[in-house]
């Protein structure tokens, strides 16, 4: 057999050969770079109407003008994070009253767990698809925008009554002078124990130690409930060091991460996580808030909305939770000042992505989104768990009766709320703080938590990795 | 004679033992998933764990009121057999071509296609991305059964021309001696004599797509196209955690599995060993 | 000479639909993912710079790629060691007569069939911590007297993926030594009892011939899907804690998506398939010396 084959001439065997490779790299080559040469953006003299020209390998270049024709059509998906159903149906139904006013309009929910939606969204990016209606945290979209991801809308953001939104929310989505993003809602942790367990919510780092480890009895009871992955881990080293005065960045945008009072933080943490917190939640994420409703921890910091709403899943009646939980302000560390301390708060966007062709009806859509019946609707679809983000909503929602029911809670929730801050903007607008989300410093939360680092130089190599990366990112501008 | 029997029985009860022992540890986890998904929420969320106040299948109904269960499972069902039948009529030749002709490229041939199968796939995630998107065919079920199709090659072909080595040539060659050409005697003599191959290639390759999570994570965004992995990651990673109601669509997305195993028992430990020798 | 061409003409014709599919998805996004190693590309960017080796010295350089293959090795081959060992057993006995042999044959294929993330779904529950069954039973029970986080220990979680991994997928082996045993003629076993050979003779010299060849390939291709295998790590613990669970496949999706550093994943990429060829062939060159292919 190889004797035959051996006399395949040489010409033969050469010219299948590249004719195999050659297919394969020129059928290749010519799909990639017939790529979709992103988008066109002709802007004429002297006016605002700005028209995208987008290209495609199968579709014809389609040319949307902007006009302010009252007639809306296009297939527009909105992209949010929010998967429990009750706000996945709030959606729906604000979608559904649109679509019976604009008939030619198709909108599509399109919801994407946390853990993926930000590479969901830098893949599309990449490719030049994406969302038209995008919902998610400000540093996510901090990201977008500075990558050209947005747009921005002032039309929008002009048209619904700009006195309505408290300006410390517009500042941080104003951006070169121009409205990019409007907030949708915020709420911020408390510090939630057990009524039934502990008398007097603790006034101190101390306190709170000796009354978590008090409350400890493994494994049945734990005294407190810390998750040290993905943005978990962030969320309560955030609140501490921010009770104890520490901050990512400093007033001028550097790092200022390894400093006196985040050591203390991350001590404090530690120190509960060691001796008082389950091991095993760990790699836990946000999920680990269900790991309370069954009832074998003391004290931990989350939204005490979303608690609720957890409740409801795991079947525990309204009575039930508010004879066994209560709330309180999280204890001030020992460096810090009543005055300064902050939680950590949820802040969510809503924005409307670049590159799309369909922006008018998606601008439409979140003017119709905005109207205070419709927001309300989605605000009280997780009643405490979402605070709004206009004055006029805020009234309206605080009329559900869940308020009533939940009064013991709802000044607690809305203070802390309101002195609520995100990782990375404590001063404000920083195109840079998603450096903080990447997963380094929960990586090295665990390597601490793990007895492989030190605190000191855990922190230490915290604040050096962050600071190069952002160097990186300043290069990339 | 005593003895011979006391031997017997003692032989018995240990194969028994063995087996039970076996399928607590196969088996078990999947029966205690199934009990758990039947759990009221009140005795499923307390710990410690407690036999439940009342077995109830209100994990099942919230599954198909709050999620698109059904369309989720047919896109599922349907993605696997469209990409399967592309698959097995492409593999089937290229593994028959492999495996019959004295061509000099077919080593090479054969060695890239390992190459291919070791290739660790986030290489080549975003190329395949971009490729869809121009092609139209993302957020479509037919690209992603054509990409299933395709990414499973390597490893079928692989299986389906050690099947077609295991065929007697000597009846192709006088199927040829008769006059019939390649592709007849390809598909009137070869194929109905290695169906047990077929269906063996086939069931890999429905598993494979029945359970693949990432391309179908990131190919498909809308909700009405999603299979069912990307749908019980949602449920498993969402902000709200319902893990009782993950484990009853687990249960069922466990099941069809069962059946079919069941139909192609005997086609499938015949059909592994002989694809595998040559393989 | 003539039967040559023809040969090539027919080969071309069977194998060619194959190769295009494959130069799509296959052959020319590697060729891409190389161009890609060579460049800073990310994935916060729209343009990247040619830059030649420096990420492959990068690498070179991470203490946590070294980490990441040396977890890799270890998860690979004891994984495939025990889908052997554990399948040969349970296909030996399923291979006994008693009542019930067809029906328990098909049930224990089924954590083969059952989608990975379905599995993953229970086995993290059942090692939950503290919450978990399996920490319960152990405490209850006096074998362990502190309940064990599983899936975030340092010491634990490589080996409890290790084994969710092999549960999965020890029905491959178990089909694979049914099948084979299938093919021993029952005729050899009276004859080798009339010789009064005893069980592990005739295991040694008539069923273990006749299973060898099945069990190298199956193990072979265990190796290299073992090697690649990304699922169970990702929906159980994505690599952690402080990534001492972290293969390589995980090590790649983390520099991709976390980092967005598509150059430098792609050049861990390319550097882990070289790996696996070697290994991959110094193990067929290995199994054609002992079974004298």
């Amino acid at each position: 057999m190889s004797q035959e084959t051996k006399r395949i001439g040489r010409r033969t065997f050469i010219n299948y050969a590249s004719a195999i490779i050659a297919t394969g790299v020129i059928v290749g080559t010519a799909t990639y770079f017939a790529a979709p040469k992103g988008e066109v953006t002709v802007t004429a003299p002297g006016t605002t109407v700005t028209k995208t020209v987008t290209t495609t390998l199968t579709e014809k270049p389609t040319v949307t003008p902007t006009t302010t024709t009252p007639i809306l059509k296009g297939d527009l998906e909105f992209w949010h994070s929010y998967t429990q159903t009750v706000r996945i149906d709030a959606i729906k139904e604000i979608i559904n009253k649109f679509t019976s006013q604009h008939p030619d309009v198709k909108i599509e929910q399109v919801v994407i767990p946390w853990g993926q939606a930000f590479e969901k969204w830098l893949t599309s990016w990449k490719t030049g698809t994406g969302p038209d209606v995008q919902s998610g945290t400000v540093s996510v979209f901090y990201g977008m925008q500075r990558l050209g991801a947005a747009t921005p809308i002032d039309d929008v953001f002009k048209s619904l009554n700009p006195s309505n939104f408290p300006t410390a929310f517009i500042d941080g989505l104003t951006i070169n002078g121009q409205i990019w993003a409007l907030p949708i809602y915020s709420v911020g942790h408390q510090l939630i124990y057990r009524r039934d367990w502990i008398d007097e919510p603790p006034k101190t780092w101390d306190d709170l130690y000796e009354i978590a480890k008090k409350n400890t009895d493994k494994p049945n009871k734990y005294g407190w409930a810390m998750a040290l992955n993905e943005t978990a881990g962030l969320n309560q080293l955030h609140l501490w060091m921010r009770m104890n005065g520490g901050e990512w960045f400093d007033k001028d945008g550097n790092i200022n991460f390894n400093t006196k009072q985040n050591i203390e933080a991350v001590k404090h943490m530690m120190r509960l996580f060691w001796d008082c917190s389950p091991e095993g939640l760990m790699t836990k994420g946000t999920a680990y808030r269900a790991e309370l409703t069954k009832g074998y921890i003391a004290m931990t910091t989350e939204a005490m909305g979303w608690f609720i709403t957890d409740c409801a899943t795991a079947g525990i009646t309204d009575k039930e939770i508010l004879e066994k939980w209560m709330c309180a302000w999280p204890p001030i560390g020992p460096s810090g000042d009543k005055k300064d301390a902050r939680t950590w708060g949820d802040y969510k966007e809503i924005c409307i992505g670049a590159k799309r062709p369909y922006q008018d009806t998606a601008k439409e859509f979140l003017k119709f989104f905005y109207q205070d019946e419709n927001y309300v609707s989605f605000i009280n679809s997780m009643p405490l768990g979402m605070i709004p983000c206009t004055y006029s909503g805020q009234q309206l929602a605080l009329k559900h009766p869940k308020y009533e029911y939940f009064k013991e809670y709802v000044p607690i929730i809305l203070d802390t709320t309101n002195t609520s801050d995100e990782y990375g903007i404590e001063h404000g607008y920083n195109p840079y703080c998603a450096i903080v989300q990447t997963g380094y410093v929960e990586e090295m939360l665990q390597k601490i938590a793990l007895k492989e680092l030190s605190v000191e130089d855990g922190v230490a190599k915290i604040d050096a990795k962050l600071r190069e990366m952002l160097e990186e990112e300043k290069k990339k501008q | 004679m005593a003895n011979k029997l006391f031997k017997h029985y003692a032989y018995k009860i240990m194969i028994y033992f063995l087996v039970i022992v076996i399928l607590l540890y196969m088996v078990g986890p999947f029966v205690y998933m199934i009990f758990a998904s039947l759990y009221d929420k009140r005795s499923f969320w307390t710990w410690p764990p407690k036999w439940p106040d009342e077995i109830t299948i209100s994990a099942y109904d919230w599954i198909f009121k709050y999620t698109n269960f059904t369309t989720y499972y047919i896109n599922s069902l349907l993605v696997a057999f469209v990409s399967m039948i592309i698959n097995l009529f492409i593999s089937s030749l290229a593994g028959y071509g492999l495996a019959r002709f004295k061509w000099r490229l077919n080593d090479l041939i054969m060695k890239i296609i390992i190459f291919t199968y070791i290739f660790p796939f986030f290489g080549l995630i975003i190329p395949i991305f971009r490729l869809f998107y121009n092609l139209g065919l993302y957020d479509s079920l037919f690209g992603l059964s054509i990409l299933y199709a395709i990414f499973n090659m390597p490893f079928n072909i692989i299986i389906l021309s050690g099947f077609f080595q295991m065929f007697p040539k000597e009846i192709e060659e006088a199927a040829k001696v008769d006059g019939a050409s390649n592709i007849m005697t390809f598909l009137k003599i070869v194929m109905p004599n290695i169906v047990p191959g077929i269906i063996t290639a086939a069931l890999f390759h429905y598993i494979w797509c029945w359970g693949e999570y990432y391309f179908a994570a990131i190919l498909i965004s809308k909700d009405a196209l999603r299979t069912l992995p990307p749908a019980l990651y949602s449920l498993m990673r969402g902000e709200t955690v319902f893990y009782r109601e993950l484990l009853a669509a687990a249960s069922m997305v466990a099941f069809p599995a069962l059946i079919i195993t069941l139909l192609t028992q005997k086609f499938l430990i015949k059909g592994l060993t002989a694809g595998a020798i040559k393989g | 000479m003539k039967k040559i061409a023809s040969d090539t003409k027919s080969a071309l014709f069977f194998i060619l639909p194959a190769i295009i599919c494959l130069a799509f998805i296959y052959f020319f996004p590697i060729f891409l993912c190389f161009y890609q190693s060579l460049t800073d590309e990310s994935l916060l960017r729209e343009t990247s710079n040619f830059i030649g080796l420096n990420n492959y010295f990068r690498l070179l350089n991470d203490a946590d790629f070294y980490r990441a293959i040396n977890n890799t090795i270890i998860w690979a081959f004891t994984s495939s060691f025990l889908q052997a060992l554990i399948g040969l057993g349970i296909a030996l006995i399923l291979n006994q007569e008693f009542k019930g042999r067809t029906v328990s044959r098909v049930l224990v294929i089924l954590p083969w069939t059952t989608p990975i993330i379905v599995i993953c779904v229970l086995w993290a529950w059942l090692f939950a911590h503290p919450a978990g069954i399996i920490n319960y039973l152990l405490v209850a029970s006096g074998v362990i007297g502190q309940s064990i986080p599983w899936l975030a220990s340092k010491s634990y979680s490589l080996w409890i993926t290790c084994f969710v991994w092999t549960w999965s997928s020890t029905p491959l082996f178990v089909i694979a030594v049914l099948g084979a045993l299938q093919s021993v003629p029952p005729s050899l076993y009276d004859a080798a009892k009339v010789d009064g050979a005893n069980a592990f003779q005739i295991f040694r010299s008539i069923v273990l011939p006749h299973i060898l060849p099945v069990f190298s390939v199956m193990f072979t291709l265990r190796l290299i899907a073992s090697f690649n295998h990304f699922s169970t790590i990702f929906f159980l613990t994505e690599g952690g804690p402080a990534g001492s669970s972290e293969t390589m496949p995980i090590f790649i999706f983390r520099r991709f998506w976390k980092e967005y550093d598509l150059g430098y994943a792609a050049a861990a990429s390319i550097t882990n398939m070289a790996l696996m060829y070697i290994i991959w062939s110094s193990y067929s060159f290995l199994r054609g010396k002992l079974l004298g292919e």
